[in-house]
């Protein structure tokens, strides 16, 4: 249990471990964006997780790395080739930035400090933690720039005709903005639980 | 040499497996894809030209070598960036106007850009298809708000892209906020159908 809500708080890997940052900075122009991002790399590290932990007594040392790069990137492809057949539209907003997920040092990360030193159902637990943590951090990030950014949540429209939205938000100057405040701000909660 | 060797048959092994997992899912997913592809082409032809019921190809770039239309055959192989053109015609099959496709090159590559004209030279719409523009900026000019613009205007070639509001009787477009490249290129794909009128006429 502590194994998968580790990664929701305690090690978000975006708040907490700053990994897999080009993604989290790239995508997270809409909270929808961010969400879907989150979600396809959560099935990726589960999957990524699980095989890499099956087969971790069969892997030398020394070539770990470029197996753990083949395991990932295959399964990039998958989830890349079922959402063009099943979800085009999803394709369509996202399609740019699935390739990337097998650079995504998180999946990486995960691989190398947890599934390849623990049993399967473990790894999977950390899969998944670590998923919904990334998807929650990338979820709010999506939704602190959207609402100045474009003046709407989920695509839905908040403010009526005359609102300016601060387009900064949605640049990339506006991903560090946000990413950092947030930042500060799960700080300030952490520095005040340790007293 | 013979740890070597070893190693280099694991990451042979491993390369082989997943190649295998990506052979079986591409077998899976192609004609699906494919099919999807297919639809929202047929659509977007439809949604560009309104009035007209039926489309027929008069070339593709896919399929190069068996362009009847000499003329056709010129365009294509001139203009990198024209993909396919149909002709749009009426239910008594009298001649509206074209539809093609264009590719311009974007921020994040090629947009495929679906534009209808009628033979009056008027733009009669356009959709963006395929594209790989960034979520949030670029990738705005496949919303109502930006392709509609383009409805009504002129087909001389000439459309131009501002930055203010569009005044009317102005040939041009606003271009999105912060994504200038991408209004640019789709302009520059729809800027295409002066060239295919004249050399059709």
């Amino acid at each position: 249990m502590k194994t998968l809500t580790n990664g929701i708080f305690k090690e978000n890997p975006i708040f907490v471990q700053l990994l897999g940052m080009c993604p989290t900075l790239a995508v997270t122009t809409s909270a929808t964006n961010g969400f879907a991002m989150g979600a396809a790399t959560t099935v990726v590290l589960v999957l990524a997780n699980l095989v890499i932990s099956l087969i971790r007594k069969l892997i030398p040392n020394k070539i770990r790395i470029p197996i753990f790069i083949v395991v990932i990137a295959t399964f990039v492809t998958m989830v890349g080739l079922f959402m063009k057949a099943f979800t085009p539209d999803l394709d369509k907003s996202l399609g740019l930035f699935i390739p990337l997920i097998v650079v995504n040092c998180l999946i990486l990360a995960r691989a190398e400090a947890f599934a390849f030193k623990n049993k399967p159902l473990p790894s999977i637990l950390d899969g998944i933690g670590m998923g919904l943590g990334f998807t929650l951090a990338l979820t709010i990030l999506g939704i602190v720039r959207e609402v100045p950014g474009e003046g709407s949540i989920f695509g839905f429209k908040l403010f009526s005709e005359s609102f300016e939205p601060a387009v900064i938000m949605i640049l990339p100057a506006g991903a560090f903005l946000a990413l950092g405040l947030l930042l500060a701000g799960n700080n300030v909660i952490n520095s005040k639980k340790s007293k | 040499m013979k740890e070597i060797m070893k190693l280099g048959f694991v990451l042979l092994l491993v390369c082989a497996i997943a190649a295998t997992a990506l052979g079986f899912t591409n077998e899976l997913t192609k004609d699906r894809i494919q099919e999807n592809i297919d639809e929202a082409n047929r659509l977007a032809r439809q949604e560009v030209f309104e009035a007209a019921e039926n489309f027929t190809l008069l070339g593709a770039r896919s399929d190069f070598e068996d362009i009847e239309d000499s003329r056709v055959k010129t365009l294509i192989d001139d203009n990198k960036m024209i993909d396919d053109i149909y002709a749009a015609y009426d239910k008594n099959d009298t001649l509206l106007g074209y539809v093609m496709t264009t590719q311009p090159e974007g921020y994040g590559g090629k947009i495929a850009v679906i534009l209808g004209f009628s033979l009056d030279g008027t733009i009669t719409g356009v959709r963006i298809a395929n594209h790989a523009e960034t979520p949030g900026l670029g990738a705005k000019a496949a919303t109502e708000t930006f392709y509609n613009q383009y409805m009504d205007l002129k087909a001389d070639g000439n459309i131009r892209v501002i930055k203010e509001k569009v005044q009317s009787g102005d040939n041009a477009i606003q271009a999105i906020t912060s994504a200038t490249i991408t209004s640019d290129a789709v302009t520059d794909g729809v800027n295409l159908s002066k060239l295919v009128l004249d050399a059709l006429k």
